[in-house]
């Protein structure tokens, strides 16, 4: 089929030109609509997303688009096997770029990878891993800590 | 159109895009890993609120206390639609607390609250669904409920000691919304005040004792809208007769048996008949007990079977209540036979398999029923348990998949803590056996040691450590990358629990292929720890693994002697300083020539004087120096020379008692290096040492002193311990080892 050869053209905020298969590029619900508007015949620029993001966002459509014959076990073992090799700071820039260019099952993995890192972890260790910045007051701390008493009371 | 929605509120998404945009133009295009310190407060709002729906309670707390952003994201009302509090324990302080939380709440679950006030407490005035399981709940409280949750419209109560005409008048007058009403397994209902909830489309009364059938039947039938009635147990055919004959609107559909229930084609009734079939079976929620009558009942009726259909169905909370019933079922022995027989532990699994989070209650039961399946027949001949631990093992690898396991990973938890049990007890290997040859345990187990989760890496490492003693096994983990995710795990092991850190070093200590590998340098590094069970674990492994000449050049390269010295002349537990002198004389034993380094007693009588080949003949020395400090620490001459002139009995066991080392019963050794040591060079303090190597190993009470002593036996060491009762120094020695290593 003609369709399926078109390609979309997206430029990355560093400069980086890459060109999809429309199968594949329309896994991002964002892009869908743009050519269902029609307004993707040029090239897509994508402000916040460096060409390494895209690359690997691109990868990950098109192991899906490859994949979509395949059993659900194996996807899911694929999808395991792409996030488990991608390193935090990278995780937050894919969460990002999926959340933009809305591509949900993408958005699906990544989120779950990031409770997955979470489980289990006290705040303080949440905040190590994350680089979070506390800025609570002791009191606020306190207050909190007495309010989400209740979810650490597991029956024996 | 599904295009999310961003719900960023203005402000932030200002601070949003000047951050971003500015690590971009520092950035550039620099490769991620190098980019530091991203801002995770700064992710889209909706994302942050997908992540939160991704954590249970506990963690949804933990992350909400980390910083204002999440705490704000966190308490958002779209999180707490419903509130699943069945884990959790349920009192008015809980209540109170979740209260601002719950403006919002449409459904609430729970197990036996601790107080009506607290379902008031809630002040949840959108409730629409309450499922509770409770005695304590009587007539007041659920008259409070009727009072502050109007628009309530499924109200599902088991196991209510009484709900009197009051209450049931106060939810006919408040709560005119009331479709689904459900007070199951109760004892005393007031079917004639039921007979007012005009709304009730839904009515199930299953199991529930005392009523009076024939009032009620008349009664019910005049109900308007009742479409669907769910009893159980003692109606009589007349009362359903009149019933049915009398009814406007119920259309043939009553149900007195719950296996009726499960042919419906209708899921939402299908599920409840599951819950019920889950309840009916259980009498007694603490401690699991099972009416075995009841079981077996369900177990005639094809009640299995359809059970297991429906957890084929594709519908989550069908499954769940589904995989629940089985679960509860397979504590009955003949039941979970039965459940095994038609094929529904492999339904169980992909269950377990396709199970996304709203499931996760269903993995737990599912689990639970494989883990009692285990322990039902530790000894089945049927093949049995081979399945259930493939099972279980696929269960494990299934994390790998990064699957919707979200569970607190407690689940894991127990699947391998019960793989783990299993090779724990395998003394006999049976089981140890079982796990090795069945298709995927151990590559479930390997997995598993890159959870998240660092008490199932533990277990995974501790399981792997057991079976690793097995040949079969060993060959069987390396071929399933064993050997490189337990190196992985140690080298990242620096910051993890004591007890996990010193399992790796026990299972690192049977792969002899770690030298090649890079697994010795982070042995050596636990070998430094301070934590007594992790070092001596450590020398432990360091030992089993200076038997091979390339691992023992990776020791000296990574500057292992130095540490195993330090080991062995300053530990506090004397395990761990046996077993670096252990280490070291492996590695510098002359006959061996393992690194041609000539073993040479320093002040021995029978020095040799050999070749002195390499330059590590110095570190050589000096690490057998600390050797012989380290028997001889154990030695007082004085005793030793009397009890050798007197061969007083007494005084033999006084020495025995003071070479003893406790823990060294535990340990385990393979043949290789017992007929190593054996034909180490016999000279002085070699020959000691040999000794107390001997009598270590094979001290009764020790829980591998027999495959010791049979080991030695067939070497030959009682030939050795000829030639060495017949050397003048060691006799005494000998002679309490000829003993020992004679006795089988």
């Amino acid at each position: 089929m003609a369709s399926t050869l078109k390609k979309i053209i997206l430029k990355s905020c560093d400069g980086k030109i890459l060109e999809v298969e429309e199968a594949v590029a329309v896994q991002s619900q964002m892009i869908k609509n743009m050519i269902e508007d029609d307004c993707a015949n040029e090239e897509i620029p994508l402000p916040d997303i460096t060409g390494e993001i895209l690359s690997m966002i691109i990868e990950y459509c098109k192991m899906h688009v490859d994949g979509e014959n395949n059993s659900n076990n194996e996807l899911i073992a694929r999808d395991a096997d792409f996030i488990t090799r991608v390193d935090l700071n990278t995780l937050y820039y894919l969460i990002v770029a999926a959340n933009f260019l809305n591509v949900k099952s993408l958005l699906d993995l990544t989120c779950q990878r990031v409770a997955d890192i979470i489980k289990g972890k006290s705040p303080e260790e949440i905040r190590l891993t994350f680089n979070i910045k506390n800025d609570f007051t002791p009191e606020e701390e306190e207050e909190i800590r007495k309010k989400n008493a209740w979810a650490f009371d597991y029956k024996d | 159109m599904n295009r999310r929605v961003r719900q960023k509120c203005r402000p932030r998404q200002e601070k949003d895009e000047t951050k971003i945009s500015s690590k971009t133009l520092e950035c550039g295009c620099l490769t991620s890993a190098t980019i530091s310190g991203v801002d995770w407060t700064t992710l889209p709002d909706d994302t942050v609120i997908q992540l939160f729906s991704c954590l249970n309670y506990r963690d949804r707390a933990s992350l909400a206390s980390t910083c204002r952003t999440f705490r704000l994201l966190g308490s958002s009302p779209c999180l707490w639609g419903l509130l699943d509090l069945r884990p959790h324990k349920f009192d008015t302080a809980a209540a109170v607390s979740l209260s601002p939380r719950c403006k919002n709440l449409q459904r609430l679950k729970f197990l036996a609250a601790g107080s009506a006030d607290a379902i008031v407490s809630l002040q949840a005035r959108a409730l629409r669904e309450i499922s509770d399981a409770c005695e304590r709940i009587g007539g007041d409280a659920i008259k409070a409920l009727a009072y502050c949750c109007p628009r309530l419209q499924r109200l599902w109560m088991s196991g209510v000691k009484e709900v009197n005409g009051d209450a049931i008048n106060a939810l006919a007058k408040h709560c005119r919304q009331l479709k689904d009403v459900g007070f199951v397994e109760s004892d005393n209902i007031d079917e004639v005040a039921l007979g007012n909830l005009n709304s009730v489309k839904f009515l199930s009364v299953a199991g529930t004792r005392n009523l009076k059938w024939g009032s009620a039947a008349q009664i019910w039938s005049r109900l308007p809208c009742l479409m669907c009635l769910v009893s159980r147990t003692d109606v009589n055919l007349s009362a359903v007769t009149g019933f049915l004959s009398s009814s406007q609107n119920l259309k043939g559909q009553l149900y007195y048996s719950v296996y009726y229930e499960l042919h419906r084609s209708q899921e939402e009734v299908q599920e409840r008949a599951a819950t019920a079939v889950a309840t009916f079976v259980v009498i007694d929620d603490e401690i699991a007990t099972v009416d075995c009558k009841r079981a077996e009942a369900i177990l005639w009726g094809d009640g299995i079977r359809l059970l297991l259909n429906l957890s084929r169905s594709c519908q989550e909370g069908l499954q769940s209540e589904a995989a629940k019933a089985i679960a509860n079922l397979s504590i009955d022995s003949k039941v979970a036979k039965v459940v095994a027989e038609s094929g529904g532990i492999n339904i169980l699994v992909n269950l377990a398999k396709s199970m996304n989070r709203l499931g996760a209650i269903a993995e737990a039961g599912g689990i639970k029923a494989l883990v009692d399946l285990i322990f039902k027949w530790p000894s089945s001949s049927e093949g049995l348990l081979e399945r259930v631990t493939g099972a279980l093992a696929n269960l494990g690898a299934d994390e790998k998949c990064s699957l919707e396991v979200v569970v607190a990973g407690g689940i894991h938890d127990l699947a391998t803590r019960a793989l783990a049990n299993l090779v724990a007890h395998g003394d006999s290997n049976r089981n140890n056996a079982s796990i090795g040859q069945e298709e995927g345990a151990l590559e479930a187990l390997v997995q598993l040691t890159c959870s998240q989760n660092e008490g199932v890496r533990q277990e995974a490492a501790g399981a792997l450590w057991n079976l690793s003693f097995d040949d079969k096994n060993r060959e069987a983990i390396a071929a399933a990358g064993g050997v490189e995710a337990l190196v992985a795990l140690a080298q990242s092991s620096s910051s993890v629990s004591r007890g996990l850190q010193e399992r790796v070093a026990g299972a690192l200590g049977g792969f002899i292929a770690i030298g090649r590998q890079g697994g010795i340098a982070p042995l050596i590094a636990l070998a430094r720890s301070d934590i007594e069970d992790v070092h001596e674990t450590a020398a432990g492994a360091l030992w089993n693994l200076a038997f091979y000449r390339e691992n023992a050049l990776h020791i000296v390269q990574d500057g292992g002697v130095k540490s195993l010295i330090h080991r062995c002349s300053s530990s506090i537990s004397k395990m761990a300083r046996f077993m670096a002198a252990l280490a070291l004389v492996y590695m510098f034993d002359g006959r061996k020539m393992l690194l041609k380094v000539t073993f040479e007693v320093p002040a021995g009588p029978s020095s040799s004087g050999s070749s002195k080949t390499l330059n590590m003949d110095g570190v050589g020395r000096m690490a057998l120096k600390h050797v012989e400090e380290f028997v001889s620490s154990f030695y007082d001459a004085q005793t030793f020379h009397t009890a050798a002139a007197s061969l007083v009995p007494t005084a033999l066991a006084q020495i025995a008692e003071a070479i003893r080392i406790q823990e060294a019963g535990h340990l385990r050794c393979r043949k290789a290096p017992i007929l190593c040591i054996l034909s180490i060079k016999n000279d002085y303090i070699c020959l000691i040492f040999i000794l107390q190597y001997i009598l270590q190993f094979t001290l009764p009470g020790g829980r591998h002193a027999l495959h010791h002593s049979s080991i030695l036996h067939s070497a030959g060491a009682l030939r050795v311990l000829r030639a060495a009762a017949a050397a003048s120094t060691a006799t005494i020695q000998a002679k309490i080892c000829k003993n020992r290593a004679s006795e089988p």
